[in-house]
């Protein structure tokens, strides 16, 4: 189960076609298998530079289809909107030597011929390029790209839970023209994946750094126990956001025992109100 | 510096967009057959694009000039606004743009031929009038913060030479003035600086030069000839507003010559409510957006009793050195 560090803690996110694809990376965070279906699931909370984090590796199976099941399951049960989606795994490459690890700038499915350029925030060291989703292992290469079976279908998924700047996709290039398919197996792809682990974990680093500054929410204040409509309630967290950011702690505290006095959500709302409307901001403190 | 530059397919062989990649030979290059296809995508998000923008060179098709709210005026005739480029080297907390844009990536068109051929047929238009016709530049951009890459002003400011009806004022906060220093000053171009006290301008202008750099470079700008503008747009008001504007007026006026000042803007902060909902999303933290705000007609802007008195406060102090015809406000109540 994750731990529940901060409501918005980031959760990071890998997810692979193939066991033999992440097998380095779960040695690397030393996480933990699941009893999770029907995605075999691997998690635990480990360091990735200065940030401690959850990080959940995932396997979907081969293909579109098992690539955005993957994604649909893992994507529902988060609550952060700054999770971090990492797709890894194999690609043939048109130009690149097996072995070299790219980022995917642009992601087009062969299928629908529809094109997604995942931003390029991150900082990385590794190479970059395109590449094309087909449904099948293909030997035919685009021109100065990749080929996969996955990253379309994966962008198209997470891009609905996260980010887009957080939602990647790094591959290792496992075939090209001078160097066919045949003879790929989990302990080659094991062997491929595992020579790209730094890569991969400093670029995750990378990711986490766009997120480090993102806002805590802080602990909504509650609405008393009293009568309230959708709106009102809507209106209540509206101003109980805003003043959450300008009071501090002890009047926060304060401000919770006089709201559990109200007798009405009008009166409860007023005086949310009433504080921004006296607050006056002061440069340098807020 | 950029790490990317996404360049639109058919400018692969255009001139502009060449000189202007060779300023980022090691930035990784995506086509795209349309700029739209990335900087318009759903689900991006500005405040951690703006931590590492990527560059878009694109061309701008369709209207490239607009006429600006009929508010918006500084003494010419008809006004009108063009946009060479979306977004901007600096990181200003109140600048709509974080609200308008889905991206914070830079969007630079490079057809400025285009932009110049509709400015002169516009200009042309209103040949006859009385006063000239103006075109702001720098509503969605800073005009200059990125001139070593764009040459945006190297191109347009001898262009006006040719446009003898015609003002160009040339919104910024830079200091990158060389180009204009490099040539003979124009009479019907305005360099229009936004200022801000130098602690307003440290707190919610991030990356932008401060207030002391500003008046610098508008006092080497007037001593060559230049015309200059003063933009308090937005005025921010927190606690000790009164003497941060007065320290910052006081500083404006001691250092620039304020018979050779063209014009003064006032304007309290205001966004269209829609853009206002993306900013708190973005930055819920800020006191900027939770501070003496209300809802009026479509817009959040300060409530009337404070907006009134900031900008009349400020209209106070410059009046000791201007001309109250040289100062123009933009109130959001009862215009």
């Amino acid at each position: 189960m994750i731990d529940p560090i901060k409501q918005n803690t980031p959760v990071i996110h890998v997810i692979a076609a193939l066991n033999c694809e992440v097998k380095c990376l779960v040695d690397a965070f030393r996480l933990k298998k699941t009893n999770d279906k029907p995605f075999p699931t691997y998690e635990g909370l480990t360091k990735i530079g200065d940030d401690k984090v959850n990080v959940c590796v995932l396997i979907s199976g081969i293909g579109a289809i098992d690539m955005a099941s993957a994604v649909g399951w893992l994507g529902a049960r988060g609550i952060s909107r700054n999770n971090i989606w990492l797709n890894v795994g194999i690609a043939g490459h048109s130009d690149f030597a097996v072995g070299t690890t790219f980022v995917v700038t642009s992601s087009r499915d062969l299928f629908s011929q529809k094109t997604f350029y995942p931003p390029q925030v991150a900082k990385r060291i590794s190479e970059s390029s395109g590449c094309l989703s087909v449904n099948a292992p293909s030997g035919e290469y685009p021109d100065n790209g990749g080929l996969d079976m996955e990253a379309a279908a994966f962008f198209r998924s997470a891009a609905r839970f996260s980010a887009t700047e957080l939602v990647q996709s790094m591959k290792v290039v496992s075939d090209n023209p001078e160097s066919s398919l045949e003879g790929l197996n989990a302990k080659v792809i094991g062997e491929l994946m595992n020579g790209s682990v730094k890569e991969i974990v400093g670029f995750l680093e990378s990711l986490l750094f766009l997120v480090r500054d993102m806002p805590d929410l802080p602990a909504p204040l509650l609405l008393p126990d009293i009568r309230a409509t959708h709106s009102q309630k809507k209106q209540f967290d509206a101003l109980s956001s805003k003043v959450c950011h300008v009071l501090n702690q002890s009047e926060l505290n304060s401000l919770e025992q006089r709201l559990n006095r109200v007798s009405n959500v009008s009166e409860a709302i007023r005086m949310l109100e009433d504080i921004l409307l006296k607050f006056t901001p002061k440069i340098g403190g807020g | 510096m950029v790490d990317t530059v996404y360049l639109e397919s058919k400018l692969v062989e255009n001139q502009r967009a060449a000189s202007v990649l060779t300023r980022y030979p090691k930035a990784d290059r995506v086509l795209v057959d349309h700029y739209g296809e990335v900087f318009n995508a759903t689900r991006q998000n500005f405040r951690i694009q703006k931590k590492n923008p990527s560059l878009v060179l694109a061309e701008k098709l369709g209207k490239r000039v607009l006429p600006t709210p009929a508010q918006y005026e500084t003494g010419g005739g008809a006004h009108y606004y063009f946009s060479h480029m979306l977004n901007c080297v600096y990181d200003c907390r109140y600048c709509f743009l974080q609200g308008m844009l889905r991206s914070a990536n830079y969007l630079l068109f490079v057809n400025y031929e285009d932009f110049y051929r509709d400015i002169k047929a516009i200009a042309i238009e209103h040949k006859d009038d009385q006063k000239p016709v103006w075109f702001f530049s720098g509503y969605d951009c800073d005009s200059l913060a990125y001139e070593p890459v764009t040459k945006f002003a190297e191109f347009f400011v001898p262009k006006f030479k040719e446009l003898s009806n015609a003002v160009l004022e040339l919104r910024t906060k830079s200091t990158q003035i060389r180009s204009l220093l490099e040539i003979e000053p124009q009479n019907n171009v305005v360099v229009a600086y936004s200022l801000s006290p130098e602690r307003v301008a440290k707190e919610v202008e991030k990356g932008a030069p401060s207030l002391k750099k500003r008046v610098e470079s508008m006092q080497k700008l007037q001593r060559a000839g230049w015309r200059v503008g003063l933009r308090f747009d937005p005025i921010i008001w927190h606690a000790d507003y009164q003497t941060d504007y007065t320290a910052a007026i006081d500083l404006v006026f001691s250092e620039l010559d304020p018979t050779q000042i063209d014009s003064v803007t006032l304007g309290g902060f205001r966004l269209p409510k829609d853009f206002y909902k993306t900013m708190l999303r973005l930055y819920p933290e800020h006191w900027l957006f939770s501070s003496g705000l209300s809802e009026s007609d479509g817009l959040v802007i300060y409530r009337e009793s404070i907006e009134n008195e900031v900008i009349e406060y400020v209209r106070t102090l410059c009046r000791a050195y201007m001309p109250s015809d040289s100062i123009y406000t933009y109130p959001s109540y009862g215009s």
